[in-house]
């Protein structure tokens, strides 16, 4: 699902200072959006939570692709994690509590963008020392160090998204170390 | 300034026995002349568009710098003990801010409740009704093991001028204000604190 050149290990390397520096980065195109996973997605509708439809994948092959990629890219080691695929539409959203109630606390998150188009709000990480937006953009892929105080949100997708939709795909690894 | 109902024991009975938390609409908060010169100091009043994972609008200060929305703050804060009748505890003083929601704008289903800032009821008087949306739905919650596992849209109070809302404050007291499509939505709203 990674495409090259996000797939050679040696040019996952070389952005490890970036990595190093920000810890998140964001790499636009780094995916098929196409190849997206069959999913049996579900209906989520808390009004204090969020919003959408999701689904728990069970790929060990994508899984372990997504944890090498991380992996290599970050230079830490990684566990076998989760993989869950997110779909918002108009009306959609995902409150902090949310994740407050089913993130990883201390590892790393990649998040492939497998929407058809742009049309929808960022993602957006939040912790004590500022924010990161995630802009929504078909093929990016986004890897972001999460720790105890750091908390995701999906933005609201306002009335503008018409028949659009969003399908976010979200593999969190926690630290082998 | 605020014209309250003159039976307050029925204003009382209506806001507790009303579902899904307890709630009062009151049409003709004020004299339409009053609403007018609110109305025109809306347009002077300074606004920060403000954004964060629940809300998206247009904020004051708090209190407005506008002196006809001060003088409704002011009104507000001098009927703590009216509105403590109402809502059936005591009431000491009241905060209050304007908002402008304009298409896109929002504010995700929440709770009020801060236990730091000990707000007990919530109140929003509306200058101007949007064409489309900005409705404030109150959600019906059940909760199990201290947890909410079922949220309902229960009641949808279109935001029409010259009305007033209050409404009690507490953790599982759910609401929002839905998302404008057309056209804008003015209102002062704020807190009663004890």
């Amino acid at each position: 699902m990674i495409r090259p050149p996000f797939d050679q290990p040696e040019v996952l390397a070389k952005l490890r200072p970036a990595w190093a520096a920000a810890r998140s980065l964001i790499l636009p195109g780094a995916c098929d959006p196409g190849a997206r996973p069959q999913a049996d997605l579900r209906d989520f509708d808390l009004a204090h939570r969020g919003k959408y439809a999701v689904a728990d994948l069970r790929d060990d092959a994508l899984l372990a692709e997504l944890r090498d990629f991380a992996a290599a890219l970050t230079g830490a080691r990684l566990r076998d994690g989760t993989l869950r695929l997110f779909r918002f539409r108009r009306g959609g959203y995902a409150l902090f509590y949310d994740d407050a109630l089913t993130r990883l606390t201390t590892g790393v998150e990649v998040t492939l963008d497998l929407s058809e188009a742009p049309c929808g709000p960022p993602a957006i990480y939040q912790q004590p020392g500022g924010r990161l937006e995630i802009p929504q953009a078909p093929g990016l892929v986004a890897v972001v160090e999460r720790g105890p105080s750091t908390f995701r949100y999906d933005r609201y997708f306002q009335a503008e998204v018409g028949d659009g939709e969003v399908l976010r795909l979200r593999a969190a690894f926690a630290s082998a170390d | 300034m605020i014209r309250w109902p003159s039976d307050l024991a029925a204003a009382a009975r209506a806001f507790r026995s009303a579902q899904p938390f307890a709630h009062l609409v009151l049409d003709g908060a004020v004299a339409p002349a009053d609403l007018r010169r609110m109305a025109l100091a809306f347009e002077d009043e300074p606004q920060l568009l403000v954004e964060n994972e629940i809300y998206l609008h247009l904020r004051s200060s708090d209190p407005p710098v506008s002196q006809p929305l001060r003088d409704f703050c002011l009104a507000l804060q001098a009927s703590c003990a009216t509105v403590a009748q109402i809502c059936g505890q005591p009431l000491s003083r009241a905060d209050g801010s304007a908002y402008v929601y304009l298409p896109g704008h929002y504010l995700l289903p929440h709770s009020d409740s801060r236990r730091s800032e000990g707000r007990a009821v919530a109140y929003a008087f509306y200058l101007d009704a949007p064409e489309a949306g900005g409705e404030l739905t109150l959600f019906d919650c059940e909760r199990r093991d201290g947890e909410i596992v079922r949220t309902t849209p229960l009641v949808r109070i279109e935001a029409r001028a010259n009305r007033l809302v209050l409404f009690e404050v507490h953790d599982l007291a759910l609401h929002q204000v839905c998302e404008v499509l057309a056209g804008a939505r003015t209102s002062i709203a704020g807190w009663f604190y004890p």
